[in-house]
């Protein structure tokens, strides 16, 4: 059977239109889960999808949804762009000296290790209670979820190819924009997957111990009060965003690794 | 046409670091020693693990000898404590391996034009070039695929055809066609005959098939077990262009076949 025929199969057509319904009827499923526990439990202790939805409402009208999440988000990705690229880096430097890869490996995996919410206390210590604090919080996190991942790709390269394109003329550094940089990105990208969500994760709960703005500090701000209906619309909040970043991250991910055979309908 | 060989390789010896201290690291090759002239297509038959595909790694210099020397168009090349590596000797020793080695996330296109860019040099002629390559090996109409879309053979094509690109005067071959079917690498060996007899090339062509070695070169040299010593040269007088699905039904083919196969042993 030829290609076309298996691809004009009705049970894959429909199989594919499926998808999106299926995915409707999940979302329903769960709203109507929500409001029905809101309405066993009672909205003081788990707030419905209505009076949530009113709630962002009301920020977003009032400019202070907009204000708090370009905080937190800027926490985010400053923190991401000191840590994670630090950590995406270290391995392209490390392969150049294995000896300084084997000193530095324990090192690594013992700071890897340590918590760094215990560390919370000392960064404020010494970054006081604004943005500072948090994006070095969201950085020390990230920093390790790129530097492993980027370590993966790095350990995976072919010597094979390298030899080969030795021959073929190329110089260190070709083999390593050509070799290293391309068996090095999925692993990047994987990296990414984790870390993204983690960097937006991490600024919310640093919000949480210290801060006088961001969606961290209203969930935390509405937590005192008692206003579960605070709590959850922060949570909701934080939750678009990761799911935003992360199909963001599938785009370009799925433009930038095209010529692998599984990029195009497979991700973790 | 002066009478340097182009390739002459004098007593190379070659051993890796040992295991362990108190183990002496056996010889993979000793006292080796054979030329290679101007356009000639040399195949060299061993049995596995006699040390073949090292030999041409220090040839290419993507290892290095532990003794003797490798002249290129008379020049030294190669000591056991020369200076460092210098893979391809300057673009000018071609080698295709067992793998095909292309570059994954690159079209064949581009992994196929990948060596001329790197030197700068893919110009018109070698654009033409190109697609007089893709043309004989049948590629035309595959340029954009991926590696991974592409058939075993398909693939094989493609590398060769990668180093035929940016011309090299000599090309190491290190049992190209190991890991394809029967079909597939009688077809792919007609190809790589059609495409010497575009050019000439001096080829080292490296294999344990002996019917293979026999059916593509100009001499076939024989070689023992590790440590690889040359125990045998022919010279194969069948004439070119060889038909090579024909080529065991000539007279003496069984009986060189047979010669070879008692000498390896």
């Amino acid at each position: 059977m030829t290609v076309a025929a298996l691809r004009a199969l009705p049970g894959r057509r429909s199989g594919r239109r499926l998808v999106p319904l299926g995915r409707i009827a999940v979302g329903i499923a769960f709203l109507a889960l929500w409001q029905f526990g809101s309405n066993v439990m009672g909205a003081a202790w788990l707030p419905g999808p209505v009076e949530t939805l009113l709630r962002i409402w009301t920020l977003a009208v009032s400019g202070e949804l907009l204000r708090d999440t370009l905080i937190t988000l800027g926490e985010a990705a400053l923190g991401m762009a000191i840590g994670g690229a630090a950590g995406a880096a270290l391995p392209f430097l490390l392969r150049l000296s294995p000896r300084l890869m084997t000193t530095l490996d324990p090192l690594i995996s013992a700071a890897f290790g340590m918590p760094k919410l215990a560390l919370a206390p000392l960064f404020i210590l010494w970054f006081g209670i604004g943005i500072t604090t948090k994006v070095v919080f969201v950085a020390s996190i990230v920093f390790f979820l790129m530097f492993y991942n980027g370590l993966a790709g790095i350990l995976s390269i072919d010597p094979r190819l390298v030899a080969m394109l030795r021959v073929a003329g190329a110089s260190q550094w070709a083999v390593t924009r050509e070799i290293v940089w391309n068996t090095t990105k999925p692993f990047l990208f994987s990296g990414l997957k984790i870390a993204l969500p983690r960097a937006l994760s991490g600024a919310v709960v640093g919000e949480f111990i210290a801060a006088d703005a961001g969606l961290g500090w209203y969930i935390q701000n509405a937590r005192s009060l008692n206003d579960t209906t605070g709590v959850v619309a922060g949570a909701v909040v934080v939750t678009v965003l990761v799911i935003g970043v992360n199909a963001a991250l599938k785009r370009v991910q799925a433009r930038s690794l095209a010529w692998r055979p599984v990029s195009r309908d497979m991700t973790i | 046409m002066n009478g340097t060989p182009m390739l002459q390789v004098k007593d190379l010896a070659k051993r890796f670091p040992p295991r362990s201290r108190d183990e002496e690291a056996p010889w993979i090759l000793a006292d080796l020693s054979f030329d290679v002239a101007d356009g000639e297509f040399l195949t060299m038959v061993g049995p596995s693990g006699a040390g073949k595909s090292t030999l041409l790694n220090i040839i290419a210099q993507v290892d290095n000898a532990s003794g003797g020397e490798v002249f290129f168009r008379g020049q030294l090349i190669e000591t056991a404590n020369g200076a460092g590596l210098n893979p391809g000797w300057n673009c000018q020793i071609g080698y295709i391996t067992q793998d095909d080695n292309l570059l994954p996330w690159r079209t064949l296109i581009d992994n196929v034009t990948f060596p001329l860019k790197l030197q700068g040099r893919f110009d018109d002629e070698a654009k033409r070039r190109v697609d007089e390559l893709l043309r004989v090996t049948n590629l035309k109409g595959f340029e954009h695929y991926y590696p991974h879309e592409l058939s075993g053979g398909m693939r094989k094509r493609a590398s060769v055809i990668r180093t035929l690109a940016y011309d090299p005067p000599i090309i190491l071959m290190d049992e190209p066609f190991g890991s394809v079917d029967a079909q597939t690498r009688t077809q792919l060996q007609q190809d790589l005959l059609r495409l010497w007899n575009l050019g000439r090339k001096t080829i080292v062509f490296v294999t344990h098939d002996i019917g293979e070695a026999i059916s593509l070169g100009d001499r076939v040299l024989v070689l023992s077990k590790s440590p690889a010593k040359i125990v045998a040269a022919h010279a194969i007088g069948i004439k070119r262009p060889r038909d090579l699905g024909n080529l065991y039904k000539l007279d003496g083919f069984g009986d060189m076949f047979e010669a070879v196969r008692r000498q390896i042993q």
